[in-house]
């Protein structure tokens, strides 16, 4: 069986779309240069003078690196890790093992990661559909998230909506930090969590059970329950059951 | 102005700086940065030093690279946790962290040029808690001698007023 091809792609200004569509280890491009490296690898770069989108269609599970200044950069189909970093451009990825995504101000959209979805942005908003984990960090945009297991998120100003996926495990926490930013948590009916919320100034409202240590496994916890850690300045806190 | 030595050339950052300050006051703006320089300086080894305050961040130089991903290591790990406190206020002080190699033009004790540029840009790519750096660490970083550090490949990176894309990396814990 062919293993998974890499594949880099660099561009300063235009449009990059990666299609996981591809067959065998062939990996096709449009609207640039294709080179095949000693390792396996690929390198794409977009033409100088040339304008438009361009498009590279490579197999499914492929691990695709893209660079560029401010073009936006999307993927379509399943593939294997994904990274990319842009200034400005947006970013969107259908469907990925693992995202490292980094924007200083273009919106950054995921929707489907099997592991870990780490996204960095200043200003811009962050959506992530399903991811197994997330590491996201926000200065004022906005980060919602439809189903993670756990992970960490930061933002100094941005509002925070989080939904947690079911049967969590002990180990997947989830620890949220901002400071005037308000943060809403929503966690399956039934399910074993327990919260530690803290706001110096905002106001905190729970439908679980609070905890008064932040780990998990520490004496009076239930070991069978998963920590939400939530601490704000002023932000409000909302915690609900769907 | 002279030329020359290679060394590590490292950013600190406060993160959210503008809008803390915005949101509550010149006082906690203050207690920031004097946190942020008193831990740095606290960490610094013999061969490092503050080239220099920029605000809300700090300019750093060390004669070795391994001092200085060491000691970015070790400041990630004493920011993450303490809060700062002004008034009936308390806020994290959270920084992000770059760190390149790369010989700098000396003006006195100020260090300036396209490594220093570089460094400034990358650092813009860290997260709150986060350290990253270019390629010229990776490459310059001992095989034998040195501690493992976990460098995180990020990609192709393409910086403002750089033509050519740079390698970067999330260093581990």
């Amino acid at each position: 069986m062919t293993p998974a091809p890499r594949v880099t792609v660099t561009s300063r200004t235009r449009r990059v779309s990666v299609d996981a569509a591809g067959e065998g280890g062939i990996v096709q491009v449009e609207g640039g240069q294709a080179r095949a490296l000693p390792d396996g690898s690929f390198e794409v770069r977009g033409d100088r003078t040339g304008s438009g989108t361009i498009v590279v269609r490579c197999p499914p599970g492929s691990h695709v690196s893209v660079g560029t200044l401010t073009g936006p950069v999307e993927t379509h189909g399943p593939l294997g890790e994904v990274r990319i970093v842009t200034e400005t451009g947006k970013i969107r990825v259908e469907r990925a093992e693992r995202v490292d995504a980094r924007t200083r101000s273009g919106s950054v959209d995921v929707r489907w990661c099997a592991g870990e979805c780490r996204l960095v942005t200043a200003s811009s908003h962050v959506e992530v559909g399903s991811a197994g984990s997330v590491s996201i960090a926000s200065q004022s945009g906005s980060v919602a998230a439809g189903s993670i297991g756990g992970g960490q998120v930061r933002t100094v100003s941005g509002s925070i909506h989080i939904g947690l996926a079911t049967d969590p495990s002990p180990a997947s926490g989830l620890r949220v930090m901002s400071t005037s930013g308000g943060v809403e948590i929503t966690v399956p009916q039934g399910s074993a969590h327990v919260a530690r919320l803290t706001s110096s100034s905002g106001r905190i409202r729970s439908a679980v059970p609070s905890s008064a240590v932040p780990s998990s496994g520490e004496p009076g916890e239930s070991p069978a329950a998963a920590a939400i850690e939530v601490r704000t300045t002023s932000g409000s806190i909302r915690v609900e059951r769907r | 102005m002279t030329t020359d030595r290679f060394g590590a050339i490292v950013f600190t950052d406060i993160v959210g700086f503008t809008e803390l300050t915005e949101l509550h006051g010149d006082d906690l703006a203050l207690e920031l940065v004097e946190q942020q320089a008193r831990t740095v300086r606290g960490l610094l080894p013999r061969t490092g030093r503050v080239v220099k305050e920029l605000g809300d961040g700090l300019l750093l130089w060390f004669d070795e690279l391994v001092d200085g991903v060491l000691t970015s290591i070790a400041l990630q790990r004493c920011f993450d946790g303490p809060t700062v406190q002004s008034a009936d206020t308390e806020v994290p002080l959270w920084v992000r962290i770059g760190v390149h190699w790369g010989a700098p033009r000396w003006r006195g004790d100020d260090i300036i040029g396209r490594d220093v540029n570089l460094t400034s840009r990358i650092t813009a790519l860290a997260a709150a808690g986060e350290t990253i750096c270019s390629g010229a660490v990776v490459d310059a970083w001992p095989d034998v001698g040195a501690p493992r550090v976990e460098f995180v490949p990020l990609g192709p990176t393409f910086v403002k007023g750089i033509a050519e894309p740079v390698r970067t990396y999330r260093i581990g814990e």
